[in-house]
Protein backbone atom coordinates (compact mmCIF):
# COMPACT_ATOMS: atom_id res chain seq x y z
CA UNK A 1 0.00 0.00 0.00
CA UNK A 2 1.44 3.38 -0.93
CA UNK A 3 2.70 5.34 2.55
CA UNK A 4 0.69 8.71 1.76
CA UNK A 5 -2.51 6.20 2.07
CA UNK A 6 -1.39 4.55 5.26
CA UNK A 7 -0.93 8.01 6.23
CA UNK A 8 -4.15 9.62 5.02
CA UNK A 9 -6.06 6.23 6.54
CA UNK A 10 -4.35 7.22 10.10
CA UNK A 11 -6.52 10.43 9.83
CA UNK A 12 -9.33 8.73 12.86
CA UNK A 13 -11.96 10.83 13.39
CA UNK A 14 -13.51 8.46 16.16
CA UNK A 15 -10.90 7.04 18.32
CA UNK A 16 -12.86 3.50 17.08
CA UNK A 17 -10.17 3.27 14.94
CA UNK A 18 -7.95 1.35 17.47
CA UNK A 19 -7.73 -2.68 17.77
CA UNK A 20 -10.58 -3.08 20.43
CA UNK A 21 -8.67 -4.90 22.56
CA UNK A 22 -6.39 -1.24 22.69
CA UNK A 23 -9.70 0.77 23.13
CA UNK A 24 -10.63 1.80 25.95
CA UNK A 25 -14.24 0.89 25.98
CA UNK A 26 -16.55 0.49 29.22
CA UNK A 27 -17.78 -3.05 28.70
CA UNK A 28 -17.42 -6.13 30.37
CA UNK A 29 -16.76 -4.35 33.82
CA UNK A 30 -16.41 -5.53 37.58
CA UNK A 31 -18.83 -4.37 39.95
CA UNK A 32 -17.92 -0.66 41.27
CA UNK A 33 -16.96 -1.71 44.55
CA UNK A 34 -14.85 -4.65 43.57
CA UNK A 35 -12.97 -1.84 41.21
CA UNK A 36 -11.61 0.76 43.56
CA UNK A 37 -9.14 3.22 42.74
CA UNK A 38 -7.31 1.50 46.03
CA UNK A 39 -6.79 -1.53 44.35
CA UNK A 40 -5.82 0.27 41.06
CA UNK A 41 -3.06 2.33 42.69
CA UNK A 42 -1.65 -0.58 44.11
CA UNK A 43 -0.53 -1.56 40.89
CA UNK A 44 0.19 2.16 39.44
CA UNK A 45 2.52 2.93 42.64
CA UNK A 46 3.97 -0.30 43.11
CA UNK A 47 7.87 0.12 41.97
CA UNK A 48 8.01 -3.83 40.65
CA UNK A 49 8.14 -4.73 37.05
CA UNK A 50 4.74 -4.02 36.90
CA UNK A 51 4.50 -1.10 38.37
CA UNK A 52 4.66 2.70 36.93
CA UNK A 53 6.46 3.94 39.70
CA UNK A 54 9.80 2.03 38.83
CA UNK A 55 10.09 4.95 36.33
CA UNK A 56 7.63 7.54 36.98
CA UNK A 57 8.72 8.32 40.54
CA UNK A 58 9.40 11.63 42.82
CA UNK A 59 12.84 11.39 42.70
CA UNK A 60 13.00 10.49 38.95
CA UNK A 61 9.65 11.90 37.26
CA UNK A 62 10.12 10.39 33.45
CA UNK A 63 8.51 12.70 31.12
CA UNK A 64 7.22 14.63 33.95
CA UNK A 65 5.20 11.87 35.66
CA UNK A 66 5.02 11.23 39.38
CA UNK A 67 2.92 8.09 40.16
CA UNK A 68 4.83 7.36 43.22
CA UNK A 69 1.42 8.13 45.45
CA UNK A 70 -1.84 7.22 44.94
CA UNK A 71 -2.95 11.22 44.73
CA UNK A 72 -0.66 11.90 41.92
CA UNK A 73 -1.19 8.68 40.24
CA UNK A 74 -4.98 9.18 40.44
CA UNK A 75 -4.33 12.91 39.10
CA UNK A 76 -2.80 11.54 36.29
CA UNK A 77 -4.87 8.31 35.74
CA UNK A 78 -8.32 10.18 35.97
CA UNK A 79 -7.81 12.66 33.45
CA UNK A 80 -5.70 11.52 30.54
CA UNK A 81 -6.93 7.40 30.37
CA UNK A 82 -7.18 8.18 26.79
CA UNK A 83 -3.91 7.85 26.21
CA UNK A 84 -2.82 5.77 29.03
CA UNK A 85 -4.85 2.82 28.67
CA UNK A 86 -3.86 1.68 24.92
CA UNK A 87 0.12 1.95 26.04
CA UNK A 88 -1.22 0.05 29.12
CA UNK A 89 -2.97 -2.59 26.80
CA UNK A 90 -0.39 -2.41 23.58
CA UNK A 91 2.14 -3.66 26.56
CA UNK A 92 4.13 -0.14 25.69
CA UNK A 93 4.08 0.90 29.10
CA UNK A 94 5.67 -0.19 31.81
CA UNK A 95 8.56 0.10 29.40
CA UNK A 96 10.72 -2.54 29.70
CA UNK A 97 8.55 -4.09 32.28
CA UNK A 98 6.07 -6.90 32.86
CA UNK A 99 2.55 -6.30 30.34
CA UNK A 100 -0.33 -6.00 32.63
CA UNK A 101 -2.69 -9.16 32.35
CA UNK A 102 -6.09 -8.81 31.02
CA UNK A 103 -7.57 -9.05 34.84
CA UNK A 104 -5.54 -5.54 35.39
CA UNK A 105 -6.74 -4.07 32.43
CA UNK A 106 -10.42 -5.36 33.47
CA UNK A 107 -9.69 -3.65 36.92
CA UNK A 108 -8.26 -0.27 35.95
CA UNK A 109 -11.01 0.07 32.89
CA UNK A 110 -13.96 -1.00 35.50
CA UNK A 111 -13.03 1.45 38.07
CA UNK A 112 -12.50 4.68 35.07
CA UNK A 113 -15.67 3.73 33.28
CA UNK A 114 -17.68 3.73 36.76
CA UNK A 115 -16.62 7.28 37.59
CA UNK A 116 -12.66 7.63 38.05
CA UNK A 117 -13.61 7.84 41.87
CA UNK A 118 -10.86 8.50 44.34
CA UNK A 119 -12.25 5.58 46.60
CA UNK A 120 -11.31 2.38 48.49
CA UNK A 121 -8.89 3.72 50.99
CA UNK B 1 10.25 1.87 14.04
CA UNK B 2 12.89 4.59 13.63
CA UNK B 3 14.37 6.53 16.42
CA UNK B 4 13.18 9.53 15.80
CA UNK B 5 9.76 8.34 15.47
CA UNK B 6 10.70 6.66 19.39
CA UNK B 7 11.79 10.26 19.94
CA UNK B 8 8.44 12.07 18.90
CA UNK B 9 6.18 9.58 20.78
CA UNK B 10 8.46 10.25 23.97
CA UNK B 11 7.79 14.47 23.24
CA UNK B 12 4.25 13.52 22.40
CA UNK B 13 3.43 11.32 25.53
CA UNK B 14 4.81 14.32 27.65
CA UNK B 15 2.85 16.77 26.15
CA UNK B 16 -0.36 15.24 26.43
CA UNK B 17 0.47 13.60 30.18
CA UNK B 18 2.54 15.99 31.46
CA UNK B 19 1.45 20.01 30.91
CA UNK B 20 -2.13 19.09 28.62
CA UNK B 21 -2.12 22.25 26.71
CA UNK B 22 -4.57 23.66 24.10
CA UNK B 23 -5.30 26.36 22.39
CA UNK B 24 -7.37 28.59 23.27
CA UNK B 25 -8.82 32.22 23.82
CA UNK B 26 -6.59 35.35 25.93
CA UNK B 27 -9.79 36.11 28.20
CA UNK B 28 -6.28 38.06 29.60
CA UNK B 29 -7.52 40.73 26.36
CA UNK B 30 -9.82 42.07 28.55
CA UNK B 31 -6.78 44.37 29.50
CA UNK B 32 -6.58 45.45 26.10
CA UNK B 33 -10.16 46.86 26.40
CA UNK B 34 -11.64 43.79 24.66
CA UNK B 35 -14.84 42.34 27.02
CA UNK B 36 -15.85 39.55 24.49
CA UNK B 37 -13.96 37.24 22.09
CA UNK B 38 -16.21 36.56 19.21
CA UNK B 39 -15.01 39.63 17.38
CA UNK B 40 -11.63 37.52 17.04
CA UNK B 41 -12.39 33.91 16.77
CA UNK B 42 -15.32 32.43 14.58
CA UNK B 43 -16.69 30.79 18.15
CA UNK B 44 -18.27 33.23 20.03
CA UNK B 45 -17.23 31.69 23.33
CA UNK B 46 -13.85 32.27 22.25
CA UNK B 47 -11.08 29.75 21.52
CA UNK B 48 -9.74 28.20 17.99
CA UNK B 49 -8.64 29.82 14.72
CA UNK B 50 -8.44 33.19 14.80
CA UNK B 51 -11.00 35.58 12.18
CA UNK B 52 -9.98 38.00 9.73
CA UNK B 53 -10.30 41.10 11.96
CA UNK B 54 -8.91 39.05 15.21
CA UNK B 55 -5.31 38.66 13.02
CA UNK B 56 -5.49 42.22 11.85
CA UNK B 57 -6.26 43.01 14.92
CA UNK B 58 -3.24 41.45 16.49
CA UNK B 59 -0.91 42.79 13.51
CA UNK B 60 -1.95 46.26 14.26
CA UNK B 61 -0.63 45.84 17.55
CA UNK B 62 2.96 46.62 15.80
CA UNK B 63 4.10 50.62 15.09
CA UNK B 64 5.69 49.59 12.06
CA UNK B 65 4.70 47.74 9.41
CA UNK B 66 6.67 44.43 9.12
CA UNK B 67 6.58 42.74 5.42
CA UNK B 68 8.38 40.08 4.84
CA UNK B 69 7.51 38.89 1.04
CA UNK B 70 7.94 35.15 1.52
CA UNK B 71 5.70 35.17 4.67
CA UNK B 72 3.29 37.80 3.03
CA UNK B 73 2.95 35.86 -0.06
CA UNK B 74 1.98 32.59 1.57
CA UNK B 75 -0.32 34.88 3.70
CA UNK B 76 -2.13 35.28 0.05
CA UNK B 77 -1.64 31.60 -0.94
CA UNK B 78 -4.26 30.78 2.68
CA UNK B 79 -6.62 33.45 2.09
CA UNK B 80 -7.38 35.16 5.19
CA UNK B 81 -10.59 36.79 4.34
CA UNK B 82 -13.58 37.79 6.26
CA UNK B 83 -16.28 34.79 5.92
CA UNK B 84 -19.43 36.85 6.63
CA UNK B 85 -20.83 34.52 3.48
CA UNK B 86 -22.66 37.78 2.45
CA UNK B 87 -21.19 40.36 -0.83
CA UNK B 88 -21.37 44.34 -0.29
CA UNK B 89 -24.30 44.36 -1.28
CA UNK B 90 -25.97 41.82 1.36
CA UNK B 91 -26.32 38.80 -1.17
CA UNK B 92 -25.18 35.57 0.44
CA UNK B 93 -21.84 34.56 -1.68
CA UNK B 94 -19.15 31.89 -0.74
CA UNK B 95 -16.29 32.64 1.61
CA UNK B 96 -13.12 30.93 2.79
CA UNK B 97 -11.06 31.19 5.23
CA UNK B 98 -7.71 28.70 6.51
CA UNK B 99 -6.15 29.17 9.78
CA UNK B 100 -3.11 27.43 11.32
CA UNK B 101 -2.33 27.19 14.96
CA UNK B 102 1.35 25.78 15.93
CA UNK B 103 2.96 25.68 19.57
CA UNK B 104 6.17 24.06 20.37
CA UNK B 105 6.97 23.82 23.82
CA UNK B 106 10.58 23.76 25.47
CA UNK B 107 10.72 22.18 28.83
CA UNK B 108 12.93 20.43 30.85
CA UNK B 109 12.11 16.49 30.80
CA UNK B 110 13.49 13.85 32.22
CA UNK B 111 14.33 10.76 29.71
CA UNK B 112 13.83 6.85 30.47
CA UNK B 113 16.55 5.85 32.42
CA UNK B 114 18.15 9.44 32.91
CA UNK B 115 18.74 10.77 36.11
CA UNK B 116 18.72 14.21 35.08
CA UNK B 117 16.34 16.39 32.95
CA UNK B 118 17.46 17.63 29.77
CA UNK B 119 15.46 20.72 27.43
CA UNK B 120 13.43 19.23 25.12
CA UNK B 121 10.82 20.72 22.57
CA UNK B 122 7.69 18.81 22.24
CA UNK B 123 4.91 19.67 19.99
CA UNK B 124 2.34 20.75 21.69
CA UNK B 125 -0.14 21.83 19.19
CA UNK B 126 -0.21 21.52 15.49
CA UNK B 127 -3.56 22.09 14.58
CA UNK B 128 -4.84 23.55 11.14
CA UNK B 129 -8.27 24.33 9.82
CA UNK B 130 -10.92 26.98 8.65
CA UNK B 131 -13.79 28.32 8.13
CA UNK B 132 -16.80 28.92 5.46
CA UNK B 133 -19.28 30.78 4.78
CA UNK B 134 -22.44 31.25 2.44
CA UNK B 135 -25.09 33.22 3.52
CA UNK B 136 -26.50 33.12 7.14
CA UNK B 137 -24.44 29.54 7.03
CA UNK B 138 -21.04 29.30 8.68
CA UNK B 139 -18.91 26.36 8.93
CA UNK B 140 -15.66 25.58 10.75
CA UNK B 141 -13.54 22.77 11.44
CA UNK B 142 -9.83 22.01 12.70
CA UNK B 143 -7.49 18.83 12.27
CA UNK B 144 -4.91 18.61 14.69
CA UNK B 145 -2.13 15.81 14.80
CA UNK B 146 -2.50 13.13 17.56
CA UNK B 147 -1.20 10.25 19.74
CA UNK B 148 -3.35 7.55 20.10
CA UNK B 149 -1.08 5.32 22.41
CA UNK B 150 -1.09 2.17 20.10
CA UNK B 151 2.20 3.75 18.26
CA UNK B 152 5.36 5.36 19.95
CA UNK B 153 4.67 8.57 17.43
CA UNK B 154 1.82 11.31 16.48
CA UNK B 155 -0.10 8.92 14.52
CA UNK B 156 -3.03 10.11 13.68
CA UNK B 157 -5.22 13.40 12.71
CA UNK B 158 -8.18 14.18 14.98
CA UNK B 159 -10.37 16.95 14.33
CA UNK B 160 -11.17 18.62 17.99
CA UNK B 161 -14.05 21.16 16.54
CA UNK B 162 -16.04 20.64 13.40
CA UNK B 163 -19.20 22.38 13.61
CA UNK B 164 -21.99 24.41 11.09
CA UNK B 165 -23.61 27.87 12.11
CA UNK B 166 -26.81 29.51 11.46
CA UNK B 167 -26.25 33.31 12.08
CA UNK B 168 -30.09 34.27 12.34
CA UNK B 169 -28.29 37.88 12.62
CA UNK B 170 -25.26 39.61 14.19
CA UNK B 171 -26.28 38.55 17.51
CA UNK B 172 -27.42 35.52 17.39
CA UNK B 173 -26.46 32.24 16.26
CA UNK B 174 -27.21 28.33 16.19
CA UNK B 175 -24.51 26.01 16.11
CA UNK B 176 -24.39 22.25 15.86
CA UNK B 177 -21.15 19.69 15.81
CA UNK B 178 -17.94 19.51 17.93
CA UNK B 179 -17.61 22.06 20.17
CA UNK B 180 -15.81 22.84 23.20
CA UNK B 181 -19.00 23.38 25.78
CA UNK B 182 -19.60 27.02 26.93
CA UNK B 183 -18.09 26.69 30.30
CA UNK B 184 -15.88 29.50 32.16
CA UNK B 185 -12.80 31.24 31.23
CA UNK B 186 -11.25 29.52 28.18
CA UNK B 187 -7.73 29.87 29.46
CA UNK B 188 -5.03 29.45 27.26
CA UNK B 189 -1.60 27.00 27.66
CA UNK B 190 -0.22 26.49 31.08
CA UNK B 191 -2.53 28.23 32.96
CA UNK B 192 -6.27 25.83 32.43
CA UNK B 193 -5.81 24.87 36.29
CA UNK B 194 -9.43 25.20 36.64
CA UNK B 195 -10.51 23.76 33.05
CA UNK B 196 -8.47 20.42 33.40
CA UNK B 197 -9.97 19.91 36.87
CA UNK B 198 -13.33 20.17 35.15
CA UNK B 199 -12.63 17.96 32.38
CA UNK B 200 -11.68 20.62 29.84
CA UNK B 201 -8.53 19.57 28.78
CA UNK B 202 -7.25 19.74 25.09
CA UNK B 203 -9.21 16.60 23.73
CA UNK B 204 -12.13 17.01 25.74
CA UNK B 205 -15.17 18.25 23.66
CA UNK B 206 -18.53 17.34 22.57
CA UNK B 207 -21.15 16.72 20.17
CA UNK B 208 -23.52 19.66 21.05
CA UNK B 209 -26.30 21.79 19.76
CA UNK B 210 -25.16 25.51 21.19
CA UNK B 211 -27.38 28.69 20.77
CA UNK B 212 -25.19 31.81 21.49
CA UNK B 213 -26.47 35.61 22.32
CA UNK B 214 -23.74 38.27 22.41
CA UNK B 215 -25.04 41.68 23.05
CA UNK B 216 -23.35 44.98 24.12
CA UNK B 217 -24.17 44.39 27.48
CA UNK B 218 -24.29 40.44 28.26
CA UNK B 219 -23.07 37.21 26.45
CA UNK B 220 -25.61 33.68 26.85
CA UNK B 221 -24.42 30.50 25.90
CA UNK B 222 -26.60 27.57 26.29
CA UNK B 223 -25.68 23.78 25.08
CA UNK B 224 -27.25 20.84 25.27
CA UNK B 225 -24.48 17.57 24.57
CA UNK B 226 -24.68 14.54 22.96
CA UNK B 227 -21.27 13.39 24.72
CA UNK B 228 -18.23 13.00 23.02
CA UNK B 229 -18.86 10.33 20.29
CA UNK B 230 -15.33 9.27 19.84
CA UNK B 231 -15.33 8.06 22.92
CA UNK B 232 -16.61 4.61 24.56
CA UNK B 233 -20.54 4.91 24.85
CA UNK B 234 -20.04 4.07 28.73
CA UNK B 235 -17.79 7.32 29.03
CA UNK B 236 -20.13 9.45 26.74
CA UNK B 237 -21.75 12.21 29.08
CA UNK B 238 -24.83 13.91 27.81
CA UNK B 239 -26.00 16.74 29.20
CA UNK B 240 -25.64 20.72 29.18
CA UNK B 241 -23.36 23.63 29.66
CA UNK B 242 -24.80 27.61 30.13
CA UNK B 243 -22.57 30.57 30.86
CA UNK B 244 -24.15 33.85 31.51
CA UNK B 245 -21.61 36.86 31.03
CA UNK B 246 -22.62 40.77 32.10
CA UNK B 247 -20.30 43.19 30.83
CA UNK B 248 -21.14 46.22 32.32
CA UNK B 249 -18.28 48.25 30.81
CA UNK B 250 -15.79 47.67 28.97
CA UNK B 251 -13.39 47.84 31.30
CA UNK B 252 -15.66 44.52 33.30
CA UNK B 253 -16.64 41.29 32.70
CA UNK B 254 -18.63 38.85 35.38
CA UNK B 255 -19.76 35.66 34.15
CA UNK B 256 -21.48 32.65 36.08
CA UNK B 257 -21.20 29.15 34.45
CA UNK B 258 -23.40 25.54 35.17
CA UNK B 259 -22.78 21.99 33.67
CA UNK B 260 -24.56 19.48 34.22
CA UNK B 261 -24.07 15.49 32.76
CA UNK B 262 -24.90 11.99 32.98
CA UNK B 263 -23.01 8.76 31.57
CA UNK B 264 -24.26 5.28 32.04
CA UNK B 265 -23.05 5.16 34.96
CA UNK B 266 -22.91 8.22 36.93
CA UNK B 267 -23.85 11.78 37.32
CA UNK B 268 -21.68 15.09 37.46
CA UNK B 269 -22.68 18.99 38.22
CA UNK B 270 -20.23 21.98 37.98
CA UNK B 271 -20.94 25.67 39.07
CA UNK B 272 -19.01 28.85 38.87
CA UNK B 273 -18.25 31.68 38.73
CA UNK B 274 -15.56 34.55 36.92
CA UNK B 275 -14.57 37.95 36.89
CA UNK B 276 -11.98 39.88 34.34
CA UNK B 277 -11.34 43.30 35.37
CA UNK B 278 -8.93 46.17 33.30
CA UNK B 279 -7.43 48.38 35.60
CA UNK B 280 -5.64 51.49 34.55
CA UNK B 281 -2.03 51.78 33.14
CA UNK B 282 -2.81 48.68 31.57
CA UNK B 283 -3.46 46.16 34.42
CA UNK B 284 -6.10 43.66 34.92
CA UNK B 285 -7.05 40.74 36.72
CA UNK B 286 -9.38 37.71 35.83
CA UNK B 287 -10.43 34.91 38.11
CA UNK B 288 -12.66 31.84 38.16
CA UNK B 289 -14.04 29.44 41.21
CA UNK B 290 -15.85 26.65 40.63
CA UNK B 291 -17.15 23.70 42.73
CA UNK B 292 -18.04 20.52 40.95
CA UNK B 293 -20.02 17.16 42.80
CA UNK B 294 -19.49 13.87 40.46
CA UNK B 295 -20.12 10.15 41.33
CA UNK B 296 -22.05 6.83 40.60
CA UNK B 297 -25.73 7.05 40.86
CA UNK B 298 -26.43 6.23 44.41
CA UNK B 299 -23.26 5.96 45.89
CA UNK B 300 -20.52 8.47 46.85
CA UNK B 301 -19.48 11.07 45.43
CA UNK B 302 -16.28 13.47 44.58
CA UNK B 303 -16.69 16.71 45.68
CA UNK B 304 -13.90 19.39 44.32
CA UNK B 305 -13.27 23.11 44.51
CA UNK B 306 -11.17 24.65 42.18
CA UNK B 307 -9.60 27.95 41.59
CA UNK B 308 -7.41 30.33 39.64
CA UNK B 309 -5.80 34.14 39.59
CA UNK B 310 -4.04 36.06 37.16
CA UNK B 311 -2.93 39.38 37.65
CA UNK B 312 -0.91 40.99 34.57
CA UNK B 313 0.25 44.43 33.01
CA UNK B 314 0.50 44.88 29.25
CA UNK B 315 3.84 46.96 29.72
CA UNK B 316 3.69 47.26 25.99
CA UNK B 317 0.91 46.68 23.49
CA UNK B 318 2.87 43.32 22.63
CA UNK B 319 3.98 42.18 25.60
CA UNK B 320 2.03 40.67 28.88
CA UNK B 321 3.48 40.24 32.29
CA UNK B 322 1.56 38.31 34.44
CA UNK B 323 1.98 36.41 37.58
CA UNK B 324 -1.07 33.00 38.53
CA UNK B 325 -2.43 30.89 40.75
CA UNK B 326 -4.42 28.15 40.39
CA UNK B 327 -5.24 25.25 43.29
CA UNK B 328 -7.59 22.19 43.56
CA UNK B 329 -9.20 21.12 46.85
CA UNK B 330 -10.63 17.84 47.18
CA UNK B 331 -13.26 17.03 50.07
CA UNK B 332 -12.35 14.65 52.66
CA UNK B 333 -8.91 13.56 50.47
CA UNK B 334 -6.61 16.40 51.66
CA UNK B 335 -3.88 14.54 49.61
CA UNK B 336 -5.49 15.59 46.34
CA UNK B 337 -4.70 18.92 47.08
CA UNK B 338 -2.48 20.78 44.88
CA UNK B 339 -1.31 23.97 43.77
CA UNK B 340 0.38 25.83 40.93
CA UNK B 341 1.67 29.24 40.66
CA UNK B 342 4.43 30.71 38.58
CA UNK B 343 5.07 34.07 36.35
CA UNK B 344 5.99 34.89 32.74
CA UNK B 345 5.49 36.84 30.37
CA UNK B 346 3.46 36.36 26.87
CA UNK B 347 5.16 38.54 24.03
CA UNK B 348 3.59 39.03 20.61
CA UNK B 349 7.34 39.55 18.32
CA UNK B 350 5.13 39.60 15.29
CA UNK B 351 1.91 39.58 13.51
CA UNK B 352 1.66 35.66 13.70
CA UNK B 353 4.38 34.98 16.73
CA UNK B 354 4.51 34.97 20.33
CA UNK B 355 7.54 33.69 22.44
CA UNK B 356 6.20 33.13 26.04
CA UNK B 357 8.26 32.37 29.03
CA UNK B 358 7.17 30.98 32.55
CA UNK B 359 8.37 29.64 35.95
CA UNK B 360 5.37 27.13 37.00
CA UNK B 361 5.72 25.77 40.43
CA UNK B 362 3.67 22.99 41.18
CA UNK B 363 2.94 21.34 44.30
CA UNK B 364 1.16 18.35 45.42
CA UNK B 365 0.40 16.79 49.09
CA UNK B 366 2.16 13.52 47.95
CA UNK B 367 5.19 14.45 45.33
CA UNK B 368 6.32 18.03 47.25
CA UNK B 369 7.26 21.29 45.25
CA UNK B 370 8.32 20.69 41.48
CA UNK B 371 9.80 23.61 39.39
CA UNK B 372 10.09 24.35 36.08
CA UNK B 373 10.69 27.07 33.67
CA UNK B 374 9.06 26.56 30.25
CA UNK B 375 8.95 28.36 27.02
CA UNK B 376 6.87 28.98 23.79
CA UNK B 377 6.96 29.55 20.31
CA UNK B 378 3.30 30.10 18.88
CA UNK B 379 2.55 30.44 15.34
CA UNK B 380 -0.93 31.23 14.45
CA UNK B 381 -2.69 32.87 11.43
Amino acid sequence: MPKWLVTLSGVYFFSCGAPPAARLDCSNLLPADQASFARVATLVTSSSAKGCAACHNTKSPTYGLNLEGPGVAWDAFATKMNLVYPLLATGQMPKGGEKWTDDELRLVRSWYCQGALYDGF
Amino acid sequence: MTASERSLGRLGLVAALSLGATAQAYPQYIGKGYATCGACHYNPTGGGLVTAYGFGASSATFPGEVSVPALEKLADLLGKHEVSGRDDDGKPTFHLALGLDVRLLEVPVVQVQQAKETPTTIPMLMEAGGAAGFGSLLVYGTVTARRSGLTQGVDMAFSREHWAAWRFDDSVSLKVGRVVLPYGLRLPDHTQYVREELGFGKWDQAYALELDKVTDDWMLSLALSAGDLALSSGLQERGGAATFTVLPAAWLSAGASVLGGVTEKGSRAAAGLNLRVQFPHKLYAMGEADAQVRGLFGAAALKEGVGYLRLGWFALESLDLFGELGGRRVLDHWNLTKLRYGGGLDWHVLPWVELSGQYLLEEDVEAGPRGAWLAQVHVFY
